[in-house]
């Protein structure tokens, strides 16, 4: 063969062999974007800086994960970036379950699909409360059932279409009350304080980040969806027979791209249980008071179909 | 309490400490002065490089940062009229005029005393509200909230001068800029026209630099010759020491103004924008010489100033006592505080007064050191204001629009940069004036917001705006506010009747 035919063959078999070779069995060869769809020092952000230090850890190869803030449209366009890119392993992103959903159950157009997307797994939970100020008359949950026979309820929210007033929809609707919503605060920290104000009688907060004003009698919890409460002397809504609140959590999970390919799915499944069971991990998170609830990919996919099951029962009364 | 300072300057007074509280210095001032990059930007960056660091290292690095960037951002606010935060746009009132004026030193003189002795005042009124604190942050809620953010609206009425007019037609532009977006309270969206950009809002940063950078790089541009306009300039930089004396000569302008940065800093979500443009428009109406503001009056120099670094000292106030972020860089500040162990909240100043007060500490050195350094800069910094025309254009639109795109990565931003250039210029050239769309633009959510969550949580009981103490103080304030400039003039009027009299 003369040197330009050979020249042809070798650069096409090189061609070939690139082609061939599947693009996973390098991952990652890249920094991978984590990205946190809400603004910097928020809870989700918290456990995103928490975790990626460790993700990056036990990954295959040395690359960086660098978190990345894309607030906005109260989660759903970071959500939707992620989902939206290609699904080659370099971009995942933290999830708030039933956050997350809440838009599409009362209508809203959503460029996501929380049965298409691919979950790598689940970082932690936290329960509600149904929470009243320190200051409050009300001592119990039961004095609280009597006082709303006779007062207009109402809970703070961080607006329609939130987290937290979808919450407050259905505690109200599980428990039978007719009551207002008082939207427009910024953030839970300020509805907290919205509560301890009294600018609402009570509030339904998530449990873990409330705890602290819970221990220092600014807050005080009357029930709670977990169970046990957690919280000495607090009955859990099981124990009270509110079957439709109990179990139920915020879901702190992570996600990639629909239509991830299996190889880079079981690295990144894995990269990221090992981080979860990381010692390190779990010191820092003891440390910053942020407790973990780790699952992997199947489990975590179970979780987020349950609760979504849970969270179509009050359809009705979220779309009120 | 006395323990836990001890406490704190021994974390702080050792070799690393003051590393890295003078490398946040350096940090807050070029954060600072850059547009659209700030101190919330530059903590974030700093959160991972700060995970290794004993608690009381971070602390002085932040404190570093957030001591400086209010002096940093306003030395562009001063030389380019480009605030380098929205907190220094008040400064470019008087700052910009004076730096034509080829007083530019001057300006920057004023500029960093006021930030610095500004800072420490809010800092002791911290420490002396701290006993206090939670009283205070519970006494305000959605209804004082609308009052200050209602004061605020009248400042702009008072603060227009001679163009009252046009000054509500562009407060009235700015209102309708900022119920843009999506709406907490109804739910629906407003004026997004299907933009997914438009959903959050039209957002302050890239609209201030468009409006007041772009805007006037297009005029110079337009005009030619260099940012200092008097003929009779003699091409020396001078007047920072003259302008650094010039504060404590106005020792109750420095008061005022510290007071109500730290006042304002204190109260969650309104911040330092808000704080440094009250602290300008009360400088404005309490002074003998109103219609001198604008004009190249040191004392709108070192109103806001005072102000803007006050309300650091304000913001930790909520921050410390609550874990309730006072201003946007506390909310980042807290993000850090979590990831190394210091739970915010109503025990932390109880179990951890030693790191909290190695932090108030930080602060405070921050806002002398960087005064120190940024005006040992000052007289270099003031030859950009002899750069011709056809050199300083390119570079501060560059940097500007570079500084939008930082902000978030998005190029939209830049887009809104460039048409609020535009809009900006347009406004000179018809003289509306562009502070009042401004601060409307950062009013306009909290009250409307505010408004709404009184009447829900009241039952549309508009009662409860004078019902309540403080809300009622704040209520007379607008009043007095609004009548101020009626007031003036015919007290003015009366003056010279009288003196015709005498005269005749």
């Amino acid at each position: 063969m003369t040197t330009k035919q050979v020249f042809g063959v070798a650069s096409a078999m090189a061609l070939a062999m690139g082609f061939a070779v599947p693009a996973s069995a390098a991952w990652p060869e890249k920094d991978i974007n984590w990205v946190v769809p809400f603004s910097p020092g928020g809870g989700f952000d918290v456990y995103s800086r928490l975790v990626a230090p460790f993700l990056e850890r036990h990954l295959p190869s040395k690359v960086n994960v660098v978190i990345k803030n894309v607030p906005g449209a109260g989660g759903r366009k970071g959500l939707s970036q992620v989902y939206r890119a290609k699904p080659d392993g370099y971009n995942i992103v933290i999830v708030n379950v039933p956050g997350a959903m809440v838009p599409p159950i009362i209508g809203k157009k959503v460029s996501y699909d929380l049965e298409k997307i691919t979950w790598v797994g689940r970082i932690s939970i936290d329960s509600y409360i149904l929470a009243v100020s320190g200051k409050s008359p009300i001592k119990t949950f039961g004095e609280f059932q009597q006082w709303a026979k006779t007062n207009t309820v109402k809970f703070p929210s961080t607006g329609a279409g939130s987290t937290a007033h979808a919450m407050s929809k259905v505690f109200l609707g599980a428990l039978k009350m007719k009551g207002d919503i008082v939207s427009g605060y910024k953030g839970t920290k300020e509805m907290t304080i919205g509560v301890i104000r009294g600018d609402t009688p009570a509030g339904i907060l998530p449990s873990e980040s409330t705890r602290k004003y819970i221990e220092s009698g600014d807050v005080r919890a009357l029930v709670s969806t977990d169970h046990p409460s957690g919280y000495d002397g607090v009955p859990s809504a099981r124990d009270r027979k509110l079957d439709d609140l109990d179990g139920l959590f915020i879901h702190r999970l992570v996600a990639a791209p629909p239509k991830l390919p299996k190889a880079i799915r079981d690295m990144l499944g894995k990269a990221f249980m090992a981080a979860m069971s990381d010692p390190g991990l779990k010191a820092a998170a003891e440390k910053a008071h942020r407790p973990l609830a780790p699952l992997d990919a199947a489990q975590a996919e179970a979780a987020v179909k349950k609760q979504l099951a849970l969270f179509l029962r009050f359809k009705d009364d979220l779309a009120k | 309490m006395f323990d836990g300072l001890i406490e704190g300057l021994g974390l702080i007074l050792h070799v690393q400490g003051l590393i890295m509280l003078a490398l946040g210095v350096l940090v807050g001032l070029v954060f600072g002065a850059v547009p659209g990059l700030g101190g919330t930007t530059a903590i974030a960056l700093l959160i991972p490089i700060t995970y290794s660091m004993q608690p009381e290292d971070a602390m002085a690095l932040a404190g570093g940062i957030m001591g400086a960037v209010a002096f940093g951002g306003s030395i562009s606010a001063i030389l380019l009229n480009t605030p380098g935060t929205a907190m220094n746009a008040a400064t470019t009132f008087d700052g910009y005029p004076l730096a034509q004026q080829g007083k530019s030193g001057m300006a920057i003189g004023a500029a960093g005393t006021a930030s610095s002795l500004g800072g420490v005042f809010g800092i002791l009124i911290l420490v002396a509200i701290v006993p206090i604190a939670k009283e205070l942050v519970l006494a305000f809620a959605p209804p004082e909230f609308f009052m200050l953010a209602l004061l605020g609206l009248a400042a702009i009425a008072a603060s227009t001068g001679g163009m009252f007019l046009r000054g509500l037609i562009a407060g009235a532009a700015g209102l309708i800029m900022a119920f843009v977006g999506y709406d907490a309270v109804s739910g629906g969206e407003r004026f997004v026209f299907g933009v997914e950009y438009l959903f959050d809002g039209i957002p302050l940063v890239p609209t201030l630099i468009g409006l007041f950078a772009i805007a006037e790089m297009i005029r110079l541009s337009i005009e030619g010759g260099t940012v200092v306009r008097t003929k009779e300039f003699s091409g020396r930089i001078v007047g920072v020491w003259d302008g650094v004396r010039a504060v404590p000569r106005h020792w109750p302008t420095v008061l005022r103004g510290s007071a109500l940065g730290a006042f304002i800093g204190a109260v969650p979500g309104v911040g330092g924008t808000v704080a440094s443009f009250l602290a300008y428009t009360m400088a404005q109406q309490v002074s003998k010489t109103p219609e001198k503001f604008g004009t190249g009056h040191i004392q709108g120099v070192i109103a806001p100033e005072s102000a803007n670094n006050a309300k650091d000292g304000g913001a930790l106030i909520p921050t410390l006592a609550f874990g309730i972020p006072g201003s946007a860089e506390m909310a980042v500040f807290l993000g850090l505080l979590v990831l190394h162990g210091l739970e915010p909240g109503p025990l932390l100043l109880i179990e951890h007064e030693g790191v909290m007060f190695s932090l108030i500490v930080a602060l405070t050195i921050s806002c002398i050191l960087s005064t120190i350094i940024g005006l040992a800069a000052a007289r270099w910094l003031s030859l950009i204001t002899l750069v011709d025309v056809h050199i300083l254009v390119p570079a501060v639109t560059a940097v500007s629009l570079v500084g939008a795109y930082a902000l978030d990565g998005k190029i939209e931003d830049v887009a809104m940069t460039v048409i609020a250039g535009i809009l900006g210029y347009l406004m000179i050239k018809f003289r509306f004036p562009r502070v009042t769309m401004v601060i409307a633009l950062v009013l306009g959510d909290l009250a409307e917001r505010s408004f709404h969550q009184t009447m829900q949580i009241t039952d549309n009981d508009w009662s409860v705006f004078v019902t309540r103490p403080i809300s009622l103080i704040l209520f007379l304030l607008v009043i007095i506010s609004l009548l101020m400039p009626a007031l003036r003039l015919y007290l003015a009027r009366r003056r010279g009747e009288l003196a015709e009299e005498e005269g005749a």
